[in-house]
């Protein structure tokens, strides 16, 4: 049973860590524009399968790979914000985004089954195939490696929006649209970096997972609805919050396979669905961002 | 004479009626009678009765996690249709495929099937992949009569459900996943395996493959040590699933899995160091779960088969002649998938010769058919019969050793 439950946490804290890096993405446009791209799965399945492309069919080093995802999905959050977020955003109310960025992610996928057919293609790991031991669980180098860079970059986000100039222009944003405007901060500009930031956040986290589940078309459905769980259970403007629900929602899957397999995810919402009735603001919603 | 005397039959009840009756109840009982004539002539007649265009209605999955075997089925059907227009066609006229996507969704195919009998009027439908798909269409194929040729899908009661009516429509040229399981079963016997251990995927085709295997497991007096466990056909971590098994101490797992869902399950039991011998049924023979999985992540896998390409000389031409013909489109075809595809269309063609393009007719000639000598799987010449509507029955076990396919002696 202890094995069972130390494989399981192994297992779950790799797609956590996958979910927790999507789910920032979603914070920090949410936190910017109060909307959310509802493509965040399908700009992880442009960088898999474009990291896929760099890195099979021209063969780039991975981390070169990994550096053209991430450039692509980013340079793709700036047309995305330019055609689906800021036609529909000029009244402050509008729900139209959740269209928009449906529609884009609908357009994605299409392109790509275009692009790249329909079928799974396999991403060879950089790390290779073996297993590595940690404890009695056994675990592949690229979770361990997925887990590293995706918390890494959490981490490397938030530094960078609490440290460096630019990123706390953007919290200024996210703080007082107004107030910023009016010190001289772009406010359009830390928009469009919001959705750069979101969008190449995705992309790295496809790149990272291609090699476990395949790079394919429809790949980033799935992930893309879990991870905007992670951000409401973790609590959507707190990235630590995020962080932990990411873990939690990857953990519990596993661990409910274990109780049982043909229940796993219905039980996992359920106890979203729980834990939301006692927090509705989330796990960590009620911390206020105070510095800026 | 006749119609003469008809209508004077009519004229004097339609006199004699207008004296009890007042001019809008009479007119108003005319409409009721006809209503009435009309709901039963609906319900006596059948959907179709008149002969079908010279089309054959083709339903696969193309896109959707099966959709190498549906492109390797497309490229048996649209092979075989190319030869008999070569020949000449249907005296003279070719025939038409009209071939639909079903996205490996049942809604779908039902959508895709109903097009073809009512808008395409095709004479016979050849397909579908997923046996999810095959159990929500062959109801409609029912229904209106018209003859369904099942190349790919396994499941057992595709051609059992409507068996015991007068007349079946469906018909398979397929292992179905009672052989299937049955081959898998009989190989535990004979190496004396006691702790059977049993996984499939949510999908229909794995939950009808379950109670097929629960089935068959019992009447082999073998108990499941552990499961049945289900999986999600795109999990990507079966680690849950089969820690139980190692804790259950199987020695032998029945899987009812297809590539990509294979592939992880040999990953994770990498992971977690299980060592146990397993099985899956034919979907494991795809070319794509080599290519998923990598020579190493496959080697020992088994599966079930029917057909090698080079199991006899029809299987040799045809493999030559799919390698030939679609070289261009690259990449890897199931080989299976296009020899059954490319022998079931033949078959239904070859009943089209006999009776014409009247789906009926065609359904029957196809239980007479006794002289199909050139078959590339392992049909019999009389493969159908009036009871009997599995042209294949008898599959065996191969293993991956070193990215090839290897007959389990």
């Amino acid at each position: 049973m202890l094995l069972k439950l130390w494989q399981a946490l192994i297992s779950g804290l790799s797609v956590g860590s996958i979910y927790a890096l999507i789910a920032q993405g979603y914070y920090i446009t949410y936190i910017t524009t109060g909307a959310l791209n509802f493509g965040q799965g399908e700009f992880l399945m442009i960088g898999a399968l474009f990291g896929l492309t760099c890195y099979v069919v021209l063969g780039l080093p991975y981390a070169l790979a990994i550096l053209g995802a991430v450039l692509v999905t980013g340079l793709m959050g700036i047309v995305l914000e330019r055609i689906a977020i800021r036609p529909v955003m000029r009244h402050a109310l509008s729900l139209s985004w959740v269209l928009s960025t449906v529609a884009v992610s609908i357009i994605l996928k299409n392109a790509a089954v275009d692009l790249w057919g329909p079928e799974q293609i396999k991403f060879p790991s950089p790390f290779g195939e073996g297993v590595v031991q940690i404890g009695p669980a056994g675990i592949f180098p690229q979770e361990l490696f997925i887990i590293a860079v995706a918390l890494g970059t959490v981490f490397a986000i938030q530094i960078f929006l609490r440290r460096s100039l630019l990123g706390k222009a953007l919290m200024a944003v996210a703080f007082n649209r107004n107030a910023a405007a009016v010190m001289g901060i772009n406010v359009p500009r830390m928009v469009v970096l919001a959705f750069v930031l979101s969008s190449a956040l995705a992309g790295l986290g496809g790149i990272l997972i291609a090699p476990i589940t395949f790079a394919w078309a429809y790949m980033g459905t799935v992930p893309g609805i879990k991870a905007f769980a992670a951000a409401i259970f973790g609590g959507l403007e707190n990235p630590i919050g995020i962080l932990i629900g990411g873990l939690i929602i990857g953990v519990l899957e596993q661990l409910f396979g274990i109780i049982n397999s043909n229940l796993k995810e219905g039980i996992t919402f359920l106890f979203i669905l729980l834990a939301l009735a006692i927090r509705p603001t989330g796990l960590m919603g009620r911390q206020e961002i105070v510095k800026v | 004479m006749v119609s003469i005397g008809l209508m004077s039959r009519f004229a004097g009840s339609e006199t004699g009626s207008a004296r009890f009756v007042a001019p809008f109840s009479r007119v108003f009982g005319q409409y009721v009678v006809l209503i009435v004539l009309g709901l039963i002539l609906a319900v006596v007649t059948p959907a179709r009765v008149v002969a079908a265009d010279l089309k054959i209605g083709v339903d696969l999955s193309l896109t959707g996690g099966t959709d190498d075997i549906g492109k390797a089925a497309r490229m048996g059907a649209e092979l075989a249709l190319k030869e008999y227009n070569e020949k000449g066609g249907y005296h003279g006229k070719p025939v038409e495929a009209v071939i639909y996507d079903d996205e490996t969704k049942p809604a779908k195919g039902v959508e895709n099937v109903t097009r073809l009998i009512t808008r395409d009027h095709v004479f016979a439908v050849v397909g579908p992949v997923n046996s999810g798909v095959a159990l929500a269409i062959i109801d409609i194929a029912q229904r209106n009569r018209i003859p369904l040729m099942d190349t790919i899908a396994t499941a057992e009661q595709i051609t059992a459900r409507y068996g015991s009516q007068p007349k079946n429509y469906i018909f398979r040229v397929s292992l179905n996943d009672g052989i299937q399981t049955s081959v898998i079963i009989d190989y535990i016997k004979s190496k004396n395996y006691q702790r059977i251990g049993l996984m499939h995927d949510s999908t229909g085709w794995g939950q009808s493959g379950r109670d097929t295997a629960l089935r068959l497991l019992k009447q082999a007096n073998l108990q499941i040590a552990v499961g049945p466990e289900v999986f999600d056909q795109n999990d990507t971590d079966m680690t849950a699933q089969l820690a139980k098994m190692q804790q259950g101490k199987v020695d032998f797992i029945i899987a009812y899995a297809l590539a990509p869902a294979g592939v992880q399950i040999a990953r994770s039991m990498q992971k977690i160091g299980l060592h146990v011998p397993w099985a899956s049924t034919w979907a494991l023979i795809a070319p794509n779960f080599l290519k998923l999985g990598g020579k190493d992540g496959v080697e020992g896998v088994m599966a079930v088969t029917s057909y090698t390409p080079d199991q006899n000389a029809n299987a040799r031409a045809l493999h030559e002649k799919v390698e030939r013909a679609f070289a261009e489109q690259g990449g890897d075809f199931d080989p299976v998938a296009t020899a059954q595809t490319y022998d079931g269309v033949r078959l239904v063609l070859r009943a089209l010769d006999r009776v014409g393009p009247d789906p009926q007719k065609i359904r029957d000639a196809l239980e007479d058919i006794d002289d199909f000598n050139e078959a590339a799987t392992r049909m019999p010449p009389h493969p159908f019969s009036r009871t009997n509507h599995e042209s294949l029955n008898s599959g065996f076990l191969v293993v991956w050793h070193d990215g090839r396919l290897v007959r389990v002696q």
